[in-house]
């Protein structure tokens, strides 16, 4: 009676310890991930606020407005380019006559094309 | 087994105690494990809440700083992480071979500072180099100098450079604000800003300013070209929501970067809109005519003899473009007739002008989020010629600012609201705001406003379409007691869209020169009130404002892109010859 006591006892304190140690293990391993984790999270923060200045930087109004200038030949606005999406149609340019069948026909469709942009 | 009987007792009795013993010491243990794991379980399933207080604040350490943005969150402001170099002399090994590596690592540093640093070994900590890069970082990392190791440190950065620099203000080496709003979140106590700014990155609020870069940008621009173009001294400029106070653009000229803080506190760059009180001339006739007009002793279809200087005691009182007749009061306002608005302020009497201006607030230092404020400069006894003197601008002084704030008031409907240079929405506005006069003399107000740009001194404010009014300031400047006429301070307060004004626009120069194409003259009509046009012109689209067109404002529109046209390529072509210079 006393010995099968002692034995399961013993298998309880084994296998007890054994469990407690993987658990420790796996506790310990999943500490380490949570804290990479945290620190890539943390290094993920710290990137995207240098990126937020640097589209800060690279989006200044005075930049901007200089590549427009140079590069789109844009300007300010003038007051009479601004019209309400009601009035828009008022103010749409007449639509270019397309006539397709005036077109002289030829076999190079592009050719034509070219010569009407021309 | 030959002594049976007591060796059985014996036994028995052993065997008895034994098991007593036993189940005493299992009782023990018993015990022992039950309360290890009570404390176990207290450890791990209840929590005491003891970890979150690791995040402690310390104020030794830089303390974290928010982020500030404009009011549509472009960044002004932000910190980014940098390293810093140190040395721990005392674990020096070799002093001679750890210079030579550093100065080979980082050319900008001094070989023989660095060795007199390195020298001194009861040293425990020396700095080498604040902030360096990431790529000399891993140099000098990989060279695994003994003694010598890298701090996480943060640095302040404004990316938007000089944009704004007088709303933000800026920081010292250590992270904390010397000036601006950089300041004001530092004066509301270390923790207010750690607050905004919380250690873990993800739960950190930014600092959202009023301000909006685009408008900021096209005042600034516009501005610098002016201060060009006139050889003026300085220059600067406001934009202010009539409906909040939200101040959207403050700008004055010159700047500084508030990258290079040491630029900060220099005596030329100081804010000129809040930190420095100016007699802002004819603008206040502006709040007279209010007065005036709300107090009832006159209505717009008044009429004050102008024929006469007004003369009081011994002092005259003339104009400058004097009319000599008898003028009804929105001519007085175009005409900007000193006699008029002096008249129109003695029928209210020196008391309830006192009363009046106290009421608009410019008997009080104007306080904002700004740290640098100045207080008006009033006169120091008030009689009937100082009521006349106050009446068009003349005898005191308040900060530009000010001016701008009564201006929205004016214009909003008679609410005065305390102007800031954070967000706020009009509910908060509608708490603060102040009826200070009648909206139907507000009405009247925005009336001669709008004259004075279609009719008056102010034309060239004005955009066709975007409904401009405004009112012109042309202020001799006091040196050595007595007014200068050739040192001018000029100004415009102006707001769009006059129908319901939304936005006041205000610009200051200081000493702007007469040019020919100005046909010699210097006063505002000629070179503030022009600035103020092109600013309107370039901020109205952004701002949402949609134009309207009558006929008058139509036929305006030919001359008004002529002219703009005529004078951006002036502008080319001097860019051109400037760059061909160089």
């Amino acid at each position: 009676m006393l010995r099968l006591l002692n034995v399961m006892l013993v298998l309880g304190v084994l296998g007890s310890g054994f469990a407690l140690y993987t658990l420790e293990h796996r506790t310990r391993s999943v500490e380490r991930e949570v804290a990479r984790v945290e620190a890539a999270i943390e290094s993920e923060y710290e990137f995207i606020g240098l990126l937020n200045a640097e589209w800060s930087l690279l989006t200044r109004p005075q930049r901007l407005q200089q590549l427009a200038k140079h590069h789109l030949g844009l300007g300010p606005v003038w007051p009479d380019q601004l019209v309400e999406l009601s009035e828009l149609r008022a103010k749409l340019p007449a639509a270019p006559a397309y006539e397709p069948d005036k077109t002289p026909a030829s076999d190079d469709p592009m050719a034509d094309l070219l010569r009407m942009m021309q | 087994m030959s002594a049976g009987n007591p060796i059985e007792t014996n036994n028995a009795g052993f065997t008895f105690r034994g098991h007593k013993r036993l189940r005493l010491v299992v009782a023990g243990f018993a015990l022992g494990f039950a309360v290890l794991t009570c404390k176990l379980a207290w450890l791990t399933l209840i929590d005491t809440g003891d970890g979150s207080q690791s995040a402690h604040f310390d104020a030794k350490v830089r303390i974290p700083r928010p982020d500030i943005t404009d009011r549509h969150g472009h960044v002004l402001a932000t910190d980014i992480p940098v390293s810093s170099l140190y040395a721990d002399p005392a674990k020096m090994i070799d002093v001679d071979e750890a210079v030579e590596l550093l100065t080979g690592a980082l050319p900008e540093l001094n070989a023989r500072d660095l060795r007199r640093k390195l020298d001194r070994r009861q040293r425990r900590f020396v700095w080498i180099k604040r902030e360096v890069s990431p790529g000399q970082r891993e140099l000098i990392h990989n060279m695994g100098i003994p003694g010598v190791g890298f701090r996480a440190e943060t640095r302040r950065i404004y990316p938007m450079g000089r944009l704004a620099s007088h709303v933000l203000g800026s920081v010292d080496v250590d992270s904390h604000g010397i000036a601006g709003l950089e300041k004001f979140l530092d004066d509301q106590g270390a923790l207010y800003t750690a607050s905004l700014a919380d250690t873990k990155r993800a739960a950190s609020m930014p600092a959202q300013t009023s301000i909006d870069v685009r408008i900021q940008h096209v005042v600034t621009d516009e501005l610098r070209k002016s201060i060009r173009k006139f050889s003026a001294k300085a220059a600067a400029g406001i934009v202010l929501k009539t409906d909040t106070g939200e101040v959207l653009s403050l700008v004055s000229l010159p700047d500084y970067s508030p990258n290079n803080p040491k630029d900060a506190l220099k005596n030329e760059n100081v804010n000129r809109v809040t930190a420095g009180v100016f007699e802002l001339g004819s603008i206040i006739k502006a709040v007279t005519f209010a007065m005036a007009l709300d107090a009832g002793t006159a209505t717009l279809k008044s009429r004050y003899d102008a024929r006469y200087p007004l003369v009081i005691g011994r002092a005259r009182i003339n104009d400058f473009h004097a009319k000599r007749r008898i003028l009804s009061v929105p001519e007085i306002f175009m005409f900007s007739s000193n006699i008029g608005t002096g008249k129109m302020a003695l029928e209210v009497g020196e008391e309830g002008h006192q009363a009046f201006l106290r009421k608009m607030g410019f008997f009080d230092r104007l306080v904002t989020e700004l740290p640098e404020a100045a207080k008006p400069l009033l006169p120091k006894r008030w009689g009937k010629l100082v009521t006349v003197t106050a009446s068009f601008g003349h005898g005191f002084a308040v900060q530009p600012l000010q001016g701008a704030t009564v201006a929205a008031a004016l214009m909003n409907g008679g609410k005065l609201i305390p102007p800031t240079l954070l967000r706020r929405d009009v509910e908060t506005a509608e708490a603060l705001a102040q009826q200070v006069i009648k909206p139907s003399t507000s009405a009247d107000m925005r009336y001669l406003f709008k004259l004075n740009v279609d009719e008056g001194t102010a034309g060239k404010a004005g955009v066709p379409g975007f409904r401009v009014g405004g009112k012109t300031g042309t202020a001799e400047k006091v040196v050595n007691g007595r007014y200068a006429k050739n040192r001018l301070l000029n100004s415009f307060i102006g707001a769009f869209p006059m129908d319901d004004p939304k936005y006041v626009v205000m610009i200051m120069l200081d000493e702007p020169k007469a040019l020919p194409e100005t046909h010699g003259y210097a006063t505002s009509g000629w070179n503030a009130v022009p600035v103020a046009g092109k600013v309107i012109a370039r901020i109205a689209p952004l701002l949402g404002v949609m134009p309207k067109f009558d006929d008058a404002s139509t036929a305006k529109l030919k001359t008004y892109k002529a002219s703009v046209l005529k004078e951006r390529e002036k502008l080319d072509k001097q860019a051109a010859i400037a760059g061909a210079a160089q």
